[in-house]
């Protein structure tokens, strides 16, 4: 684990750039607001990093609309900002041209489509249950239950506030395991650009003792075309790479193996 | 801790539907759409509300077969008339509210979890506060204790869009005290869930009957 900690470091300073515009029909003032452009940390969620954003359309927009909820859209897609923003970025844009162009919206929130993000306590809550969820698969959820509150906490404020060895020093508590045994099941899910996400369940190991790879993982759960591309963390990862492996080292900061299923286009 | 495995669920809903068409109740099965072997357990339910008195006093209507639910919108969407100046109304217009709830599995905890959405009848969904305010009073101090970790919105783990949840994480250990089986005995697994349903259900309106508990 020590050997591979510089990939651990790489993951987490990963970003990915987007220039974001205002909606036409929340502006009205006579000249269009400048386009926001910003580099956000892959590992994040949206609502983290938009107080600037927000700020900076505010004097744009009619007051009705200032206390609204901001939200975001790719190419007419509204954004699932409880997904971190690396996932997002990998299902919609995948670099095929950049800067990532993304439209703020004030108004018609899409509520049948979207959850309501009125604060950041909304995320922390989201992204805990997601930990809990994670540890529940890999360890029965004994670890996490046996964190301090001081613990769960730390693991928040490192993330929010990009402090790596803040975040590792819970996390690592998260990722241990016994090394001839593994994870008891991996958390994964798979995603796609317009269908509901996929979780199942997967043992790292046969019951032999050999590792389960990613190839296996998809072979089972995946109808697959040629050449549809599976990207974790912004790479298409070799597909004989062990599970468990993966799970430890690039996994997002819930603990979440977040893979990506682009199909090729017909 | 007491948990189901996921073949254990679906036999245990299976149980459940029937004994909810026998009793007259009316919860269905569900399919996923991209994957025919998961499914979840769903059902409607409508609540009139009057908005101007406190939660301590709403009152539920429940609606035993389709026609009586589409009767009941019928005659509690019509828009309220225009306030006029000159008239003087006896009583504020009650409002519908709709609440749909979905029994479905959580793979990560592997104990069956409750999600559910509400929306007015102009089809407008309920915030997470309106919906916390609806929590009735007996509930609302464990509710309130752990607000952010109790009841929250979050997407659906089959129809991936916003539904609300009691988080199902101290599910195992609550239904641990309620059903002490040995390992030897076979789960009784419709026990379980009308357990369960019974202690989460009522935290979000869903009674269950006792003749549940008699089939």
């Amino acid at each position: 684990m020590a050997e591979d900690r510089e990939i651990l470091r790489e993951v987490w300073d990963g970003r990915v750039p987007v220039c974001i515009q205002l909606a036409s029909e929340d502006h009205n003032t006579l000249s269009a607001p400048d386009p926001y452009y910003l580099m956000v940390p892959r590992l994040s969620y949206f609502p983290l990093l938009m107080d600037k954003v927000r700020k900076h359309f505010l004097r744009f927009i009619s007051p009705d609309l200032h206390e609204e909820e901001m939200w975001l859209e790719s190419d007419g897609m509204p954004l699932k900002w409880h997904y971190p923003v690396g996932v997002l970025f990998d299902l919609h844009c995948g670099g095929s041209s950049l800067p990532w162009a993304l439209t703020a919206h004030f108004s018609h929130f899409p509520e049948h489509d979207l959850i309501r993000c009125p604060s950041r306590e909304v995320v922390e809550s989201h992204f805990m249950s997601s930990v809990k969820e994670a540890d529940g698969l890999k360890h029965r959820g004994q670890i996490i239950t046996n964190m301090q509150s001081k613990d769960h906490k730390q693991l928040w404020m490192g993330l929010c506030n990009d402090k790596f060895d803040q975040f590792w020093a819970i996390n690592c508590k998260l990722m241990e395991c016994l090394p001839e045994e593994g994870f008891k099941f991996i958390p994964f899910r798979i995603h796609f650009p317009c269908q509901p996400s996929l979780q199942r369940l997967i043992k790292p190991q046969t019951d032999d003792g050999r590792k389960v790879t990613l190839e296996e993982l998809l072979q089972e759960f995946l109808p697959r075309g040629e050449g549809d591309r599976v990207v974790i963390q912004g790479i298409e990862v070799p597909r004989d790479t062990p599970l468990q492996w993966m799970s430890e080292h690039l996994s997002h900061p819930d603990n979440f193996l977040h893979i990506c299923h682009i199909p090729t286009q017909g | 801790m007491a948990c189901l495995t996921y073949e254990e669920f679906v036999t245990g809903c299976r149980v459940l539907l029937q004994v909810s068409k026998e009793l007259g109740d009316s919860w269905v099965m569900c399919h996923s759409a991209s994957d025919s072997s998961t499914i979840y357990l769903s059902k409607t339910q409508c609540f009139k509300a009057d908005l101007s008195t406190s939660i301590s006093e709403l009152t539920a209507e429940k609606s035993e077969s389709p026609d009586e639910i589409d009767k009941l919108i019928e005659d509690f969407t019509q828009e309220p008339e225009p306030p006029d100046p000159s008239s003087v109304s006896n009583s504020t217009p009650g409002y519908i509210i709709t609440y749909e709830y979905h029994i479905v599995y959580s793979l990560s905890h592997s104990v069956p979890a409750l999600y559910f959405n509400a929306w007015y009848a102009s089809g407008k969904l309920l915030t997470l506060k309106e919906v916390w305010e609806r929590v009735s009073n007996q509930f609302c101090e464990q509710i309130a204790d752990n607000k952010w970790n109790s009841l929250t919105q979050t997407e659906h783990p089959v129809l991936g869009r916003p539904f609300f949840q009691l988080h199902p994480c101290r599910t195992a250990e609550l239904m641990s005290n309620v059903c002490c089986e040995s390992e030897q005995t076979p789960k009784d697994v419709k026990k379980y869930l009308i357990s369960w349903l019974s202690m989460f259900g009522p935290v979000v309106g869903l009674e269950v009957p006792i003749t549940y508990y008699n089939k």
